[in-house]
């Protein structure tokens, strides 16, 4: 089982009491994984939260002719960052596939319907973790925005 | 302060009842802008989270050494949506300027560090609506992942000639429909603005109908029933209804 020590270093749950780490840990399961792995693919069902425990992940669009912005913009992750965010929007499919991108890694995987379970019982870990995916969404969503402000300014300037 | 009505129908605040709607509304602030203004710009401090309760609002990244212009759209957000969510995330900076894209724009600002005071003393609340909040991002992001390789929408303005021979023709009904028109769901790039007399006093209501990229269009002696039949056909479809074009004006 995983330690409440490891649960509280990570930033998503880095404000939660000893009750509610507990409660998170009942619903968290560690995975292994080594270097190329496919964790997660773009547009299955997402289900989970992922958080990396050790070692690093690549987030990419790999959708067939997707070859725009879109399709060239991976994103990594390494300890103590969440991710899955799709999880919980609508219609809760993954939007980007997901690499082990180290020798190897661990990441911990969180239930979608046990989180929502433990939110409703205790709205104080439901908004503290609900804000840090907000947070990993935005982030994703600027990144999005400034290649493709990028690639659409340099073809309105190429056009002056 | 907003009234509770305004609020309910905000898409991160339809959850909430009418006393939480009741603490945020004393939060908001009302402002106005027309059309062409900026209510804040990429790299600003993200002091607030706003709501479009009437109007259009562009969200545009700005070129160095150049005006705005629709060209540079990514989003677009109408009626009882939020913008500035980069306000309740770590930079907390506007990503991208905002500006008033219809005739005018009615918004609501709620100063950041208040409203997350107020959702931190409140998680319940707190819980709810940044939980809406991550849909309307995740959608967002769902939105311009799937557009990232298309062109960007073709942006519409309609001018209604409104000088005093345009008004006696008139102009007004035709400036009244060409706005019940504009409201349509998939016509949200669509701008409807007055103008003045074109010179074409014989044939006046004229209605200038503009699109990117594909040219402008002169409609004369127009109506209400005209004008409806011009978003119809020409602005929704492409096909322009030549039997009302002025004469030498399809430039």
């Amino acid at each position: 089982m995983i330690g409440l020590e490891f649960l509280e270093q990570m930033d998503v749950f880095r404000n939660l009491n000893d009750d509610q780490l507990s409660a998170i840990r009942k619903c968290a399961e560690a995975v292994d994984f080594k270097r190329g792995d496919r964790i997660f693919v773009q547009g299955d069902p997402a289900s989970h939260v992922w958080i990396v425990l050790e070692g690093e992940v690549e987030l990419r669009t790999e959708l067939p002719g997707q070859t725009g912005v879109a399709g060239s913009l991976p994103s990594f992750m390494s300890e103590a960052k969440a991710f899955g965010w799709a999880c919980f929007v609508p219609p809760y499919k993954y939007r980007l596939s997901c690499y082990c991108a180290s020798r190897w890694c661990k990441v911990i995987r969180l239930n979608r319907e046990d989180l929502l379970a433990i939110f409703e019982q205790d709205e104080v870990i439901g908004f503290i973790v609900m804000d840090y995916l907000l947070g990993a969404v935005g982030k994703q969503f600027a990144q999005l925005q400034d290649a493709i402000a990028k690639d659409r300014g340099i073809e309105m300037m190429s056009q002056w | 302060m907003a009234a509770i009505d305004v609020l309910k129908q905000v898409e991160t605040f339809q959850t909430l009842s009418d006393d939480e709607l009741s603490e945020i509304g004393k939060l908001t602030i009302e402002k106005q802008f027309a059309y062409g203004d900026r209510l804040f710009k990429d790299g600003d401090a993200a002091t607030h989270l706003w709501i479009v309760e009437e109007g259009i609002i562009d969200l545009r990244f700005d070129l160095p050494g150049r005006e705005t212009s629709e060209e540079s759209t990514l989003s677009t957000i109408t009626a009882n949506k939020c913008i500035g969510w980069s306000s309740l995330v770590s930079p907390y900076k506007y990503k991208l300027s905002a500006y008033c894209a219809s005739s005018r724009c009615r918004v609501l600002a709620i100063d950041r560090d208040s409203f997350h005071e107020f959702l931190t003393r409140h998680p319940k609340t707190g819980y709810q609506v940044i939980s809406a909040m991550l849909r309307v991002v995740g959608r967002r992001f769902q939105r311009l992942q799937g557009s990232s390789d298309d062109a960007p929408l073709a942006p519409v303005k309609v001018t209604v000639h409104m000088a005093t021979c345009g008004i006696v023709a008139g102009a007004r009904d035709v400036m009244k429909a060409a706005i019940e028109a504009a409201t349509r769901p998939g016509l949200e790039r669509v701008v409807v603005v007055g103008g003045g007399c074109l010179g074409k006093c014989a044939t006046e209501p004229n209605v200038t109908v503009e699109i990117q990229h594909q040219g402008t269009v002169v409609y004369q002696k127009m109506n209400a029933e005209k004008m409806r039949r011009v978003f119809d056909e020409h602005i929704a479809n492409g096909r322009v209804l030549n039997d009302w074009v002025l004469e030498g004006e399809n430039i």
